[in-house]
């Protein structure tokens, strides 16, 4: 009985410092949690770290938990100077290791857009988790709305521009 | 007169270009193009929102489909305060078909907030049927709506189409007038031009012709006094520098008053005139023939040619010729009363006094002293004769 408890405990213990050397390791490459509460939103497409089926799932927490960006700017759906706030797209498509030409963007009501990943880098949009530091819902534009400096590059602020500035965004593939 | 034009022209052109600008800048703002498109998705969402509300209703087995509603609730509600609160509404503020469908979409609002904003465990499935009959009714304006904002569009487009239209026609009347103005600009820089050459020429012939009255005399075009004692101080300078000797004869006409007398002062001057025709003929074309007055003429002659020994020689035979031309007889035929048919026969001789000089040993006047003396004797021995000075 005593034998057997000591083999276990070395056993045991070997194991646990296995598993404490072996666990950072694998946390690297599966380093998307999963979520809890509803998915607001999904990339699939070409990307590297998945933790569904196919696609990199998203709930409100885990946006949330990720380093945030601001733009301020005023434009015309609606009068004065709006603060977003939330994580760049470029964050998020990194976080996901995402390696396309282009994005293709996906709202609630099945409004669809193609944005150039050029534009990502080059304008460096904002997926926008707050409006005001309220949290959106999709009654006000929610739950994500892509936004660009519109105040900062006023070439931007054209029919194309306004048309990739998507609300109520859900679901985004990379192609 | 133009400049009167230009002035008044250009504010009159500043206020039309403003207001084209005014005009062009009111049509192409973003409200005009922005609102049919919120109406149009208006339109869907409510149509969407309808649907998914009779979907639950048909099967309330499926209570997934509740889950759609208060997704397409949301939306409907997001796109209704989007056109509440977006710039484009102002095209379409003064609609009455815009403020029924907004008040109505905000009433149904207030009652399907508490029923489908979140999918609530137990639904209210008779609160569900009352607010599709309300979605119903908001369709159909919303329809209307989407109709006058698309006309309202198409009246914008067609008048910014005519505003465009009329800024061609704009800046070509103002590219004409600018035309013309040019072309006149330039027909007259050319008749400046014209002019001036034509101007610059007069005066030429002017000055020419005021120089010649200036110095010559009006009847028999041969030289005044004035031009004589000009060419008699160059004569002097010149002798004296080519240390050539130089002549100058006074010549006064004998015989000469009968005429004006007799046939009048026409025939007076015919031979005035004849006379000095016969003296031109008689000397060089540098020498100088002038007439100081009445019947007085002078020779000047300057530079004599040949060795100093051949100068008297020369002299005389110069003023031989002179004598011998002038007393060949005059044949007058002046027009006028006191003619004679066949024309006036009349002889007139001169009496000449001659005065050579050399270099400065004598000055101008005292030159026409000396000659005037000389020829002052040759009248008094009776004329028809040359002296000389002495």
């Amino acid at each position: 009985m005593v034998m057997s408890t000591c083999r276990w405990k070395l056993f045991s213990r070997s194991g646990l410092f296995l598993l404490a050397v072996v666990l950072p390791w694998l946390s690297q490459a599966q380093s998307l949690a999963k979520p809890v509460g509803p998915i607001i939103l999904t990339i699939s497409g070409n990307i590297a770290h998945k933790n569904a089926a196919n696609a990199a799932v998203f709930d409100a927490a885990m946006v949330d938990a990720m380093a945030v960006s601001q733009i301020k700017t005023s434009a015309f759906w609606r009068q004065g100077l709006r603060t977003f706030t939330g994580p760049s797209l470029q964050s998020v498509l990194a976080l996901v290791g995402a390696k396309g030409q282009s994005l293709r963007l996906i709202a609630l009501d099945n409004y669809e857009v193609r944005v150039p990943i050029q534009d990502v880098t080059q304008f460096n949009p904002v997926l926008a988790r707050k409006i005001d530091g309220v949290s959106l819902k999709v009654k006000d534009q929610g739950p994500l709305f892509l936004i660009y400096p519109f105040d900062d590059l006023p070439e931007l602020k054209n029919e194309v521009y306004y048309g990739r500035s998507v609300w109520h965004l859900t679901q985004m593939v990379v192609e | 007169m133009i400049f009167l034009l230009i002035l008044l022209g250009i504010p009159i052109f500043g206020w039309l270009q403003d207001r084209q600008a005014h005009n062009l800048e009111r049509l192409t703002r973003p409200s005009f193009s922005g609102f049919e498109w919120n109406a149009f998705k208006l339109e869907l969402r409510v149509l969407s929102l309808r649907s998914a509300l009779f979907e639950a209703l048909v099967r309330p087995d499926a209570p997934q489909l509740l889950a759609q509603v208060s997704t397409q609730y949301n939306l409907f509600f997001a796109q209704i305060s989007l056109i509440d609160n977006g710039l484009s509404r102002e095209a379409m503020q003064d609609a009455p078909i815009f403020q029924t469908v907004l008040a109505q979409a905000h009433a149904l609002i207030k009652q399907a907030d508490p029923v489908l904003e979140s999918v609530s465990p137990k639904p209210d499935y008779p609160a569900m049927q009352r607010l599709l009959g309300e979605v119903d009714s908001l369709q159909t304006n919303v329809h209307r709506l989407v109709i006058e904002a698309h006309d309202r569009r198409y009246l914008q487009s067609n008048q910014l189409i005519q505003e465009v239209g009329n800024l061609g026609n704009y800046l070509l009347v103002l590219s004409s007038v600018v035309l013309v103005l040019g072309i006149g600009w330039g027909v007259s820089a050319m008749r400046n031009l014209n002019l001036t050459l034509q101007r610059q020429q007069q005066f030429k012939e002017l000055y020419l012709k005021s120089s010649f009255h200036a110095s010559h005399d009006f009847l028999t075009g041969l030289a005044n006094r004035r031009l004589l004692y000009d060419q008699l101080q160059h004569a002097l300078a010149s002798s004296k520098r080519h240390n050539a000797y130089g002549a100058f004869i006074l010549i006064d006409l004998d015989n000469f008053k009968p005429i004006n007398d007799t046939y009048g002062h026409d025939a007076g001057d015919m031979l005035l005139v004849e006379v000095a025709k016969r003296m031109k003929n008689c000397v060089r074309d540098v020498d100088t023939v002038a007439r100081l007055g009445g019947d007085e003429f002078a020779v000047l002659l300057g530079q004599i040619d040949g060795p100093a020994e051949d100068v008297n020689g020369t002299v005389s035979m110069v003023s031989q010729k002179l004598l011998d031309t002038l007393s060949a007889p005059y044949l007058l035929t002046p027009l006028g009363q006191k003619t004679e048919p066949g024309g006036i026969r009349h002889v007139c001789t001169a009496s000449m006094g001659v005065a050579v000089f050399y270099r400065d040993e004598l000055s101008a006047d005292q030159i026409i002293k000396a000659a005037d003396a000389a020829m002052y004797r040759a009248k008094q021995l009776g004329g028809n004769r040359s002296e000389r000075a002495t």
